[in-house]
């Protein structure tokens, strides 16, 4: 039984100045994600219980190999870091995938964290196994895997997830803490590099400028006139007008400025 | 007062172990601890840095001046690898009202080139890259670990450290405590017991971006040059000064104050920053700058009389941890100090362990070589400075002083005469009502302190 | 161009009609009680609908790969079931995949980077499948009713997950979901339990509900019930005040079309702020101490 943990390595940051469109990018915190961390214990937990090695890998710089000794330090059985630039999340899943294989042999879980974009929908589509993302829980009961997703409009799904499986979890578990034995043993094992050829789509990818929001398309008032109708679209004559960014003083003249807004749209004074 | 208690408070008495796990914990991975930690592992003896941060560097207040000298004697040609902002070749000292500032400018092309004097480092970086030699000397750097409580043995030496992990004990024959100030370390192996208390101050920081081609045009800098200004007058009164340094593509900006003066006047010290930012000297420099970041840490500046014992059995103090650093004013020195003073630690431990003596008199050699270096030498010849730069007159009385004597130098009067030098000084004297033999005294305290 | 909407049970998932109007008004339906959900939607002109006794990823990609090989420009919703077949369907289709797209052309999609703060324009050199974040360009309804085609899909042999149970919201989430006025905390405001009760005490005295992004419910401030957003609950009030919220795809996705939007963030440019009626400029957390002192003194 093999369990991998497959974190993302989070990289420098990038953001995006919203006035100009220009990009920077920020050094990030050298560390696993919370999705990844979560990740990290859930596998734990199912090699545990299913009697299971589990293997910690990410793809990244030598730098992510700190975050890979603090997974062996925490009890995973083993490590990889794979040396890859993946163009896409489809090639992310196949560098993945062929890097545990060389290693460990062909996974029984794979557990991401879910701030892995569409790479778990490609490994479970590759390796045709069954899937079960973006889950508030996931536990073994007899010998199964059990989770609970959430789907859209607040709705919950309880799955049976069949092994071989791709998961992945939202932050919802704090990793354990590492004793500090394991910690000083860790730190000085030194983790396996592999480094798989993988082909990638040829996507041309535009500059990134800033975010925009479209314009959207709003149902057409009931009304007889065009003019009416245009005057309940734009709310013309009732509100104040367009949108404004205010920068007040402090934060009494804010909260002026919001209860005032407030009274003017009509939500004072009632509570109903 | 409870930070001064006995040793004991929290240690854990343990038999004494057969075998101690390894030769030296660090403890504290800032500048102090990572120079020991390289000096043990340079030695070849086994050495951990417990660091409770994610990583060195996460946990302290960055950007500020770094003096390089001290890393002479531990990274030869340091300056080709250590992480710079910008190198200072521009050292200033502005003394302010509100509405007037005089400036002291100094420049040399020399602190531009090898051997270099001060730079301008960001505090994650020079961490980083500390640990990172230590490490690759074969320090093992254990992050995210807080060290709880000191291991002695029934005779009360030291003999290793407790840490908030699962069987978290960790023994061995020293134990350097670089936990920073106010360090818990010290205080509980009771290196403080018998010291007046030591005052700490308040440093508050902002880093604000502005692109590279702006800093290089405000502050008249070009390259990788840069510029440190120290700043007295600018704290409302309050003990303290502020600074403004330029990194690379931001500037950093803060102020020094002590908490007390912040607390009677009931001002927040972000406000004095802001005030600071806003000051017509300074505003022109920093306009338009984002803010990336605030931070605020403690800083100790009681100097040398408030020093804690440096030695005992099996166990050695360093850097902040020691009160190592010279915050008062236009001063703010701590990393080069905090260098040194691990560096000379780590040594004397590798000398001990050498002579299988790690008692206090086997660790004493720690104390002659800060004795007879910078390290105390600095502390020992400005133990004044603290009382002279945060004193009441030099706050509040001599900024205006000499801001009123410059401007009633420089101001022109026509068609009245200009008045004399001395009659001028003693005119300005009289209007802030400072009197000429107090103003001799201090003059005399600077020299000596100085001279 | 084709939308492609996966329905359960006859109902359909939050940014049907958009998918549809973005695809031009074409739009397959595939899923169970398939023909339900075709009639509510509002934006399609042809609709071809697929009954499928199941709405797994990847019996659902393998059933559909067949029947989509011609189509150049495939668009799903990045909505639950959407997001899960997107990857299994490009990869049956042998096709590149860009998600969360802001907007999708015949040709190229523009996708939302960095946490949506940035747009890149992706531009494949052939067939695509494409994901479309809910919530970001509504749908005009169209005037007549759709031309419905029913298909027949083959069905494939998957080993997909079982579902065992789907569990609509309680009560006190349907609260959430049906206020006229919800108040929303966001990492701005929140950084201890006590800013997430002062929500909803402030929230009470304006009759609102209060709400959170995921950070905020992530971090345990508040329950998994009360995230707003396309994998939370989803709202349309008619107010909607936002604390330290910066306008994430996902968050925004799942607000509905608010007629007055407050924005109170440090950061101007933020897209909650550009996308609100009123955007202030300031610390959240002491607005919102600030408003619930002023509320306190007009209630006594
Ligand atoms: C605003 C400001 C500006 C400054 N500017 C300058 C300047 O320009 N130039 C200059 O030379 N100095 C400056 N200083 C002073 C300088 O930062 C310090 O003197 C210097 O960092 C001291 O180094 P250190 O290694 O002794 O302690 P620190 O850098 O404080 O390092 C202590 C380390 O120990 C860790 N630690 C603490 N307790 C524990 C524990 N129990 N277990 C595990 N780890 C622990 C901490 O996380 C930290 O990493 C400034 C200080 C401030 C606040
Ligand atoms: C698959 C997936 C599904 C997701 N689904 C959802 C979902 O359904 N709902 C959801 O909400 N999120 C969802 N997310 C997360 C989403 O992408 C964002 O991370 C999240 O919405 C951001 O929340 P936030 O605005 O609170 O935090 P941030 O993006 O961190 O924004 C904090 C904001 O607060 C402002 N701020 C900071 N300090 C202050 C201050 N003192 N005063 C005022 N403002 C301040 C900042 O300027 C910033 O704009 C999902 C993510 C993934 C990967
Ligand atoms: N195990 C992994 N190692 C390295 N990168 C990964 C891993 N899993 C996912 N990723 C990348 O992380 C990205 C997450 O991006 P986003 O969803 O934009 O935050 C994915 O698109 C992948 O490119």
């Amino acid at each position: 039984m093999l369990v991998v943990a497959a974190l993302t390595w989070p990289g420098p940051r990038t953001v995006v100045d919203q006035l100009t469109g220009s990009t920077r990018t920020e050094e990030g915190r050298p560390g696993a994600s919370a999705a990844g961390l979560a990740a990290l214990e859930h596998a734990l937990r199912i090699g545990e219980s299913l009697g299971g090695k589990v293997v910690a890998v990410t793809i990244g710089p030598s730098a992510a190999e700190e975050m890979l000794r603090e997974a062996v330090a925490a009890g995973a059985g083993g490590a990889l870091r794979v040396d890859a630039d993946p163009t896409d999340d489809e090639a992310v899943a196949r560098a993945l995938l062929a890097a545990v294989a060389e290693r460990h042999g062909t996974p029984d879980v794979v557990v991401f964290g879910d701030d892995s974009g569409d790479v778990p929908g490609f490994l479970a589509a590759i390796t045709d196994t069954a899937q079960a993302l973006g889950l508030l829980e996931l536990t073994v009961e007899q010998g199964v895997l059990n989770g609970l997703r959430r789907l859209d409009k607040g709705r919950r799904e309880r799955l049976a997830i069949p092994m071989p499986a791709v998961c992945s979890v939202e932050p919802v578990l704090r990793p354990r803490r590492a004793g500090l034995p394991a910690m000083l043993a860790a730190r000085n094992t030194t983790i396996p590099v592999v480094k798989p050829v993988v082909p990638g789509w040829t996507v041309r990818a535009g500059t990134i400028r800033a975010y925009r929001p479209r314009a959207r398309i709003l149902p057409i008032p009931a009304a007889d006139q065009a003019r009416d109708r245009i005057v309940a679209l734009t709310n013309a004559v009732s509100a104040g007008g367009s949108a404004t960014v205010v920068t007040p003083p402090d934060a009494a003249a804010a909260a002026d400025l919001l209860l005032d807004y407030l009274s003017r749209h009509g939500y004072l004074g009632d509570t109903t | 007062m409870a930070e001064h208690a006995g040793p004991g408070t929290r240690s854990a008495v343990v038999d004494t172990p057969p075998q101690r796990e390894v030769d030296v914990v660090v403890v504290g991975a800032g500048p102090a601890g990572s120079a020991a930690a390289l000096e043990v592992a340079r030695a070849g003896h086994s050495v951990v840095l417990l660091e409770r941060g994610p990583f060195p560097g996460s946990k302290n207040v960055y950007g500020g001046v770094v003096y390089g000298r001290v890393l002479d004697e531990l990274v030869p040609r340091w300056w080709e690898q250590m992480p710079v902002q910008r190198w200072v070749t521009r050292r200033s000292t502005m003394i302010m009202t509100p509405t007037q500032a005089l400036t002291v400018d100094f420049r040399t092309q020399a602190w531009g080139g090898p051997p270099y004097n001060g730079a301008t480092a960001h505090r994650c970086d020079l961490d980083g890259w500390l640990a990172g030699l230590a490490t690759e000397a074969g320090a093992t750097l254990v992050p995210s670990t807080v060290a709880t409580g000191l291991l002695r043995d029934a005779s009360g030496a030291v003999v290793g450290v407790r840490t908030d992990r699962p069987d978290g004990d960790l023994t061995a024959k020293v134990v350097i405590a670089c936990d920073g100030v106010n360090s818990f370390l010290a205080k509980e192996a009771g290196m403080f017991v018998g010291k007046p208390t030591g005052h700490v101050t308040l440093g508050v920081k902002e880093t604000l971006r502005l692109p590279r081609n702006v800093i290089d045009e405000r502050f008249g800098v070009t390259g990788q040059h840069g510029v440190d200004i120290e700043i007295l007058g600018c704290t409302r009164g309050i003990p303290g000064g502020g600074f403004l340094y330029t990194n690379l593509d931001s500037v950093s900006v803060g102020v020094v104050v002590d908490p007390h003066g912040l607390a009677a006047k009931k001002v927040r010290p972000e406000e004095l920053v802001a005030e600071l930012k806003r000051h017509p000297a300074i505003e022109p420099l920093v306009r338009g700058g984002e803010l990336l970041e605030y931070s605020a840490h403690l800083i100790p500046e009681g100097g040398y009389d408030t020093m804690p014992e440096l030695v005992t059995d099996g166990f050695l103090v360093a850097g902040d941890a020691a009160a190592m650093c010279l915050a008062a004013g236009i001063w703010l020195e701590g990393v080069n100090f905090a260098i040194g003073a691990g560096m000379y630690a780590g040594r004397a431990a590798a000398d001990a362990l050498a002579a299988k003596d790690t008692s206090k008199s086997g660790l004493a050699s720690y104390q002659r070589m800060v004795d007879e270096s910078f390290v105390l030498g600095d502390h020992r010849k400005l133990r004044r400075v603290p009382g002279l730069v945060l004193g009441q007159r030099m706050q509040q009385e001599y900024p205006a002083v000499l801001c009123d004597l410059a401007q009633g130098l420089f101001q022109v009067d026509n068609p009245r005469p200009k008045p004399g030098l001395l009659k001028l000084i003693r005119r300005v004297l009289k209007w802030h009502g400072v009197k000429t033999r107090d103003v001799l005294s201090d003059a005399l305290t600077g020299v000596r302190s100085f001279g | 161009m084709l939308g492609v909407v996966v329905v359960r049970d006859g109902e359909l998932p939050l940014g049907a009609d958009e998918v549809a109007a973005e695809a031009g008004g074409a739009v397959l339906v595939v899923g169970t009680n398939a023909k339900v959900a075709a009639d509510q939607l509002t934006a399609a002109r042809t609709v071809w609908v697929a009954e499928s006794g199941t709405v797994t990823p990847g019996a659902l990609a393998g059933a559909l790969a067949p029947v989509l090989g011609e189509v150049h420009a495939v668009v799903l919703v990045a909505a639950a079931d959407g997001r899960d077949l997107a990857p299994r369907l490009a990869y049956a289709l042998g096709r590149p995949l860009l998600s969360g797209a802001n907007a999708v052309g015949p040709r190229s999609a523009d996708v939302l980077r960095w946490g949506s703060q940035g747009l890149q324009e992706l531009t494949p050199n052939g067939p695509f499948v494409a994901t479309l974040q809910p919530g970001v360009r509504g749908a005009a309804t169209e005037p007549g009713p759709p031309r419905i085609v029913e298909i027949e899909l083959t069905s494939v042999d998957a080993p997909d997950a079982r579902s065992l149970e789907v569990s609509t919201p309680k009560a006190r989430e349907a609260d959430l979901a049906e206020a006229r006025r919800v108040l929303g905390a966001g990492a701005g405001l929140v950084s201890d339990q006590a800013q997430m009760d002062l929500l909803v005490e402030v929230g009470e005295r304006l009759g609102a509900a209060a709400g959170a992004t995921r950070v905020v419910t992530d971090a345990g401030f508040a329950g998994h019930e009360r995230q707003i957003g396309t994998t939370g609950v989803v709202i349309d009030p008619d107010l909607y005040i936002a604390f330290g919220v910066s306008g994430a795809a996902q968050h925004v996705g799942g607000l509905g079309a608010p007629k007055h939007v407050i924005s109170v963030n440090t950061d101007p440019c933020c897209p909650m702020t550009a996308m609100a009626d009123l955007g202030i400029v300031a610390d959240a957390p002491a607005v919102l101490a600030e408003l619930a002192r002023r509320l306190e003194d007009s209630d006594g």
